[in-house]
C-alpha cells in the first residue's frame, strides 16, 4: 500500500511523457514541412514521405498514450482511497478533469491511417492540438499556483495559434481578434490576482506557492482574488460576455479544435476556478456568488435564445456551449449561496450536481461536435441548416449517433442530460428553502434552467429535422459521398456512448457515488453531509433506474403487439407523402419546411431579446431573378449598434497595439504577456 | 395494486370519456351524437388495417407512435388516482414525468418532419412553440406545490393533504392554480380555444396535422396516446379538486357509511367520486368547445401568458399565506 501513491503518480506521468514524445514527432513533421520549399522537387517528394511517416508515428504514439492514460486514470480513480492525494496533485478532482480532457482528445483524435495528402493546416492542427492537450493535462496536475497559471496561459496561447491556422478565412480573423482581446483581458485579471496572492501571502518573488497556502490570505482579499480569478478563467470558458470568439470560430475551425475548446478547455477553466475557490477556504462570499449568478443566468438565457435562431449547426452548438457553461456556473453560484448560509447539505448537493453536468456536457457535446465536424468535412460545405436535408439516408450511422447526442443535450430520459438537468433543478428547488433573499434567485434559476431545456429541445429538433430528415433541399453529389466512419472512430464513439451518456442516463446512482469522491477531495468536511445526501437521493435514483426498466418493458410489449398485428400484412413503404396533391415533397420540388420557418414563431415572440431585424425589400420586377427576398438578421447581443459604440470606446485603445504591426495578433499577445510579467515583477518588488 | 387496478380501469375508460365530450357537444348542437363506443370501434378498425408509409420516412416515423403510447401508459404509474399511492413514487418524480412527456413530444416532432411534408411540419412548428409556453406555466405551478409540500413528488402533491383546494387558507391561490392548470390542459391537448379537433382544414390544425401521414395501427397508437394524454392531465386536475377529508365526510354524513366498517363500499364511492370529477372535467371541455370558437393562432401566446399570470398571482397569494 505504501507504493500505491507512487504508482498512481508515476504511471500517468510516464504516459504523459509518451504523449509528449509523440507530439515531438508531430513537431518534427511540421518543421520538415516548413522547410519543404527550399528543396528540389525530387527531394520534396522524399521529404513529403518522411513527413507522412513522422505524422503517422506521432499520431499513433499519441493515440496509444491517450488510451493507456485513460485506462490508468480510471484505475487510479477507482483504486485511490477517498481523500488521498497521490504525488503531483493527483487527487480525485484532478483525475476527473484529466479524464475529461483525455476522453475529449481521444474521441477527437484524427485517423491514424496514412493520409495521402497532408496539408500544412493538418500538421499545424495536429501539433497544436496535441500541445493544447498536453498543457491542459499539466495544468490539472500542477501543484503550484504560479505553475498552474503559467501553463494555463500557455494553453491559451496555444488556442490562439490553433485559431490562427485558418487565418485565410475572414470569419476566423474576426474570431481571432475577439479571442486575442478576451484572452488578454483574462490574462490581466489573472496576473492581478496572482500579484495579490504573492503580496498578501508574503511569498518571495517567483517562489512556488502551493494551493494549500491560499487559505492563509485575509478574508476580504480572498473574495477579491476569487472574483479576479473567476473573470480570468471565465474569459476562456465561453461564458457571456466572452463568447463571441467561440461563436465565430466554431464553423471555421477543424472538428478536433472545436471539440477541445468546448469540452476540454472550458471545463479546465471551470476546474481551475473551483480549485482556487476551495483552496482559499472561503466561507462568506455571497456578493461574488451574485456576480457569478448574474453572468450565468445571462449566459443561459441569451445562449438559449441565440441557439434557437442560428442557421449554422456549428454556431448553434457554440451557443449551446455558452448556455451549458452558464448552467455549470449557475450550479457553482447556488453552491456559494448555500455555503454563505452554512447549508451543508445543499452545498454538497449543488457541487455534486455540477460535476454530473460537467461530465454530461463534455461527453455529449464532444460527440455532437465531432459528428458535425466529420459531416462538414465529408460534404465539403458548411452545415447551413436550411440548405441540407435527408442526410440520414446517406449517413445512417452518423445520423443515429447525432440523434443520441442531441437527445442527451435535450435532456431526454435514458440519456445523461436528463439526470444532469434534473439534479440541478432539484438543487434550484431546494435553494428556495434558503430564505428570503435567495428565494427569488432560486426561482430565477429554475426558470433559466427550464428555458434552457425548452430552447435546446426546440433548437436541436430543428437541427435534426432540417439536416437529417425529409428530402434533400440542395442537390449535392450524394452518389459520390459515402459514410466515412472508420471502425476505430466508431468504436470510440460507441465506447463514449455506452460508458458515458447511456450509463449516466440509465444507472446514475453508481456514477453519483463515484463523483462524491471528487467532492471529498475538494472539501473533506463533506463526508457526513454526503452520507445524509445519499439517504435522500439514493432511493429516488435507484427507483428511477427501475422505472426506466418498466418503460422499456412497456415499449417492448407494444413493439411485439405491433409485430403481431402486422404479421401477415404487406406494408407499403413507397407512398408519396400527403400533400394535397401538389407533390411538394418530390425530389424536383422539395417545398418542405425549413429550420428557420419551424422556429419562426418562437423567434418572433422573443424578438425584443434577440434584436432581430427582418429585411423585405419591395419587389419591383414582374419576374424577379432572385429566389428569395425576405431575410431575417439576428445579430448577437454584443454586436448591437448601441453596444458596439460603447465597446468601440473601450476597445479603441487596445486596437493601437494591433495597428503598430499590421498583422499584430500574435505580437499583441506577446506584448501583453510581457506587460503581465512586468506587473507581476512590480508586485514582487512591492512585497 | 389498488392503484394499478384503478389506473387500468381509467385507461380503459379513456376512449369512452372522449365519447362523452362528443355526446355533450351533440346535445349543445341538438344532435343525437356518436355512439358511446364509437372510439373503441375506430381504434379496433385502425388496428386491423394495413398501414401505408411515405417513401421519405426513416425508422423514427414508425418508432414515434410506440414511444408516444408507451410514455402515456408509463406516466400513469406515477400519477396518484383517487388518493391511491402510485406504483412508482420518489423524490423528484415530477421531473421524470415532464421529461417523458417531452420525450413523447420530441419523437412526434421528429416524426412530423420525417415525411418531408409541409403540413405536418407546420403542426410541429406550432406545437413546439406553444408547448414551450405551457411548460413554463407547469413549472410555476410546481413551484407553488413545492412551496406547500417541500417535496417534488406527484404522490405527495396529491395524497399528503397539504394541497387542499377547500382549505380556508389556500382556497383562492389553489383555485387560481386549478384554473391555470385547466387552461394548460386545453392547450397541451389541443382543444378549443387553442385547436379544434373536429376541423378538416389542415392549415389551422396543431395536433392532428402532425399525424396526417399515419395510417393503420400506427394511427391507432397515436390516437390512443392522445386520448391518454388528455386523461392524464384530467386526472392530475381531478387530484387537485379531490379532497380525502371531504369524501370521508360525505360518506359518513350523507350516506352514513363508515370507512372502517365497509371498506369496499367506501372505496367504491371514493372511486366513483373521482371518476365523476374526471367526467366533470371532460364535460367542462365539451361545454367550452360548444360555446366558443377557437382563438386565432396569433392570440395563443396571449392565452398561455394569461395562464402564466394566473399561476404567478397564485404564487404571490400563496407566499402571503404560507
Amino acid at each position: 500500500m505504501m507504493f500505491m501513491p507512487f504508482v498512481f503518480a508515476t504511471l500517468p506521468l510516464l504516459e504523459v511523457l509518451l504523449f509528449a514524445f509523440g507530439s515531438l514527432f508531430l513537431l518534427s513533421a511540421l518543421l520538415f514541412d516548413l522547410g519543404l520549399s527550399r528543396h528540389s522537387r525530387f527531394k520534396q517528394i522524399l521529404i513529403k514521405r518522411r513527413i507522412i511517416t513522422l505524422y503517422s508515428i506521432g499520431n499513433r504514439l499519441n493515440l496509444l498514450s491517450l488510451a493507456c492514460l485513460l485506462v490508468t486514470i480510471l484505475i487510479c480513480f477507482f483504486a485511490l482511497p477517498v481523500g488521498v492525494t497521490a504525488g503531483i496533485a493527483f487527487d480525485h478532482f484532478s483525475l476527473f478533469f484529466i479524464f475529461i480532457v483525455v476522453v475529449t482528445s481521444l474521441v477527437s483524435h484524427p485517423s491514424v491511417r496514412m493520409p495521402l495528402d497532408l496539408g500544412r493546416a493538418t500538421l499545424l492542427n495536429a501539433f497544436f492540438s496535441a500541445l493544447l492537450t498536453l498543457l491542459l493535462l499539466l495544468v490539472l496536475a500542477a501543484n503550484s499556483v504560479l505553475l498552474a497559471l503559467i501553463l494555463w496561459e500557455m494553453a491559451t496561447f496555444c488556442g490562439l495559434l490553433l485559431l490562427a491556422i485558418h487565418y485565410q478565412k475572414k470569419s476566423l480573423r474576426k474570431a481571432l481578434l475577439a479571442y486575442a482581446i478576451v484572452a488578454e483581458m483574462g490574462t490581466l485579471f489573472l496576473v492581478v490576482a496572482l500579484g495579490m496572492i504573492y503580496i498578501y501571502s508574503n511569498a518571495a518573488p517567483l517562489t512556488p506557492i502551493s494551493f494549500s497556502r491560499l487559505a492563509t490570505l485575509p478574508a476580504t482579499i480572498k473574495e477579491v482574488v476569487l472574483l479576479l480569478l473567476f473573470f480570468g478563467f471565465a474569459a476562456k470558458s465561453d461564458l457571456f460576455p466572452f463568447h463571441l470568439w467561440a461563436v465565430r470560430s466554431y464553423p471555421a475551425i477543424m472538428p478536433r479544435t472545436a471539440t477541445l475548446f468546448s469540452s476540454a478547455t472550458a471545463k479546465v477553466a471551470f476546474a481551475l476556478t473551483l480549485r482556487f475557490y476551495f483552496s482559499m477556504e472561503i466561507t462568506q462570499s455571497s456578493y461574488v456568488g451574485v456576480i457569478i449568478f448574474v453572468l450565468a443566468i445571462l449566459s443561459i438565457v441569451l445562449g438559449s435564445l441565440y441557439t434557437i435562431s442560428q442557421k449554422n449547426l456549428h454556431r448553434m452548438l457554440a451557443y449551446s456551449t455558452v448556455e451549458n457553461m452558464g448552467i455549470l456556473y449557475l450550479g457553482f453560484a447556488l453552491f456559494i449561496f448555500a455555503s454563505s448560509l452554512g447549508h451543508q447539505l445543499l452545498m454538497v448537493f449543488a457541487i455534486l450536481a455540477t460535476f454530473f453536468f460537467v461530465l454530461h456536457h463534455a461527453l455529449s457535446k464532444a460527440l455532437a461536435l465531432q459528428i458535425a465536424g466529420t459531416l462538414a468535412e465529408t460534404l465539403k460545405r458548411p452545415l447551413r441548416i436550411d440548405e441540407l436535408g435527408g442526410i440520414a439516408k446517406i449517413f445512417p450511422w452518423m445520423s443515429r449517433l447525432m440523434l443520441i447526442a442531441f437527445l442527451s443535450l435535450m435532456g431526454a430520459p435514458f440519456f445523461s442530460g436528463f439526470i444532469a438537468e434534473a439534479l440541478l433543478l432539484m438543487v434550484a428547488f431546494k435553494s428556495m428553502l434558503l430564505g428570503a433573499p435567495y428565494i427569488l434567485l432560486a426561482i430565477i434559476a429554475i426558470f433559466a434552467l427550464v428555458v434552457a431545456n425548452l430552447a435546446s429541445i426546440a433548437s436541436f429538433t430543428k437541427a435534426y429535422t432540417a439536416i437529417f430528415q425529409g428530402v434533400q433541399k440542395t442537390v449535392y453529389r450524394s452518389s459520390s459521398i459515402k459514410e466515412k466512419l472508420y471502425w476505430r472512430r466508431f468504436t470510440l464513439y460507441g465506447l463514449l456512448l455506452l460508458l458515458g451518456i447511456f450509463a449516466m442516463g440509465i444507472f446514475p446512482w453508481p456514477i453519483i457515488l463515484e463523483l462524491q469522491k471528487i467532492v471529498i477531495a475538494l472539501y473533506p468536511q463533506s463526508r457526513i453531509m454526503l452520507s445524509n445526501l445519499n439517504m435522500e437521493i439514493a432511493v429516488p435514483m435507484m427507483l428511477f433506474s427501475l422505472s426506466l426498466t418498466l418503460f422499456f418493458l412497456l415499449f417492448l410489449l407494444l413493439k411485439v403487439s405491433l409485430w403481431w398485428l402486422l404479421r401477415d400484412k404487406t406494408i407499403r413503404r413507397d407512398a408519396i407523402t400527403w400533400d394535397c396533391g401538389m407533390h411538394f415533397t418530390s425530389e424536383a420540388r422539395p417545398l418542405q419546411y425549413t429550420g428557420t420557418s419551424y422556429l419562426m414563431s418562437m423567434i418572433t415572440f422573443f424578438r425584443p431579446l434577440l434584436f432581430s431585424k427582418s429585411i423585405s425589400p419591395r419587389i419591383v420586377e414582374i419576374f424577379p431573378d432572385k429566389k428569395s427576398f425576405y431575410r431575417l438578421q439576428i445579430a448577437d447581443f454584443l454586436k448591437q449598434p448601441r453596444l458596439q459604440n460603447l465597446s468601440y470606446l473601450l476597445i479603441r485603445p487596445l486596437k493601437i497595439f494591433h495597428e503598430i504591426p499590421r498583422q499584430g495578433h500574435i505580437q499583441w499577445s506577446i506584448f501583453s504577456l510581457v506587460l503581465a510579467l512586468i506587473v507581476t515583477i512590480i508586485c514582487f518588488v512591492r512585497s | 395494486m389498488k392503484h394499478l387496478f384503478f389506473a387500468l380501469i381509467m385507461i380503459a375508460f379513456a376512449p369512452l370519456l372522449m365519447s362523452l365530450i362528443a355526446r355533450v357537444k351533440a346535445i349543445f348542437a341538438g344532435k343525437v351524437g356518436l355512439p358511446w363506443f364509437f372510439y373503441y370501434h375506430t381504434l379496433l378498425k385502425l388496428l386491423q388495417k394495413t398501414p401505408v408509409i411515405s417513401m421519405h420516412t426513416t425508422a423514427i416515423f414508425t418508432t414515434a407512435p410506440l414511444i408516444n403510447l408507451a410514455v402515456m401508459l408509463f406516466l400513469f404509474a406515477f400519477l396518484p388516482l383517487a388518493n391511491y399511492r402510485p406504483l412508482l413514487s420518489f423524490y423528484g418524480d415530477i421531473f421524470v414525468v415532464i421529461a417523458f412527456l417531452a420525450l413523447a413530444r420530441i419523437f412526434s416532432l421528429l416524426a412530423a418532419f420525417d415525411t418531408a411534408s409541409s403540413f405536418s411540419a407546420m403542426g410541429a412548428a406550432r406545437d413546439v412553440f406553444y408547448s414551450m409556453l405551457a411548460e413554463i406555466v407547469l413549472f410555476t405551478i410546481f413551484i407553488i406545490f413545492f412551496r406547500l409540500t417541500n417535496d417534488l413528488s406527484l404522490a405527495t402533491f396529491a395524497i399528503e393533504g397539504k394541497i387542499e383546494l377547500f382549505a380556508r387558507s389556500t382556497f383562492f391561490p389553489l383555485l387560481l392554480v386549478a384554473v391555470s392548470f385547466f387552461m394548460l390542459l386545453l392547450q397541451e391537448n389541443a382543444r378549443v380555444p387553442i385547436d379544434d379537433p373536429n376541423t378538416h382544414l389542415e392549415l389551422t390544425m396543431i395536433d392532428e396535422v402532425k399525424i396526417l401521414d399515419y395510417s393503420g395501427p400506427y394511427l391507432a397508437f397515436m390516437q390512443l396516446s392522445l386520448f391518454l394524454k388528455l386523461l392524464f392531465y384530467s386526472c392530475f386536475l381531478a387530484n387537485l379538486l379531490f379532497s380525502q377529508s371531504l369524501v370521508t365526510q360525505l360518506c359518513t354524513i350523507a350516506l352514513s357509511l363508515d370507512s372502517n366498517s365497509y371498506p369496499l363500499l367506501y372505496a367504491f364511492f371514493k372511486n366513483l367520486i373521482f371518476i365523476a370529477l374526471v367526467s366533470a372535467i371532460y364535460i367542462a371541455i365539451a361545454v367550452i368547445e360548444s360555446s366558443m370558437a377557437r382563438l386565432a393562432l396569433k392570440k395563443i401566446p396571449k392565452y398561455s401568458l394569461s395562464a402564466l399570470v394566473l399561476a404567478v398571482l397564485a404564487a404571490i397569494l400563496m407566499w402571503r399565506n404560507v
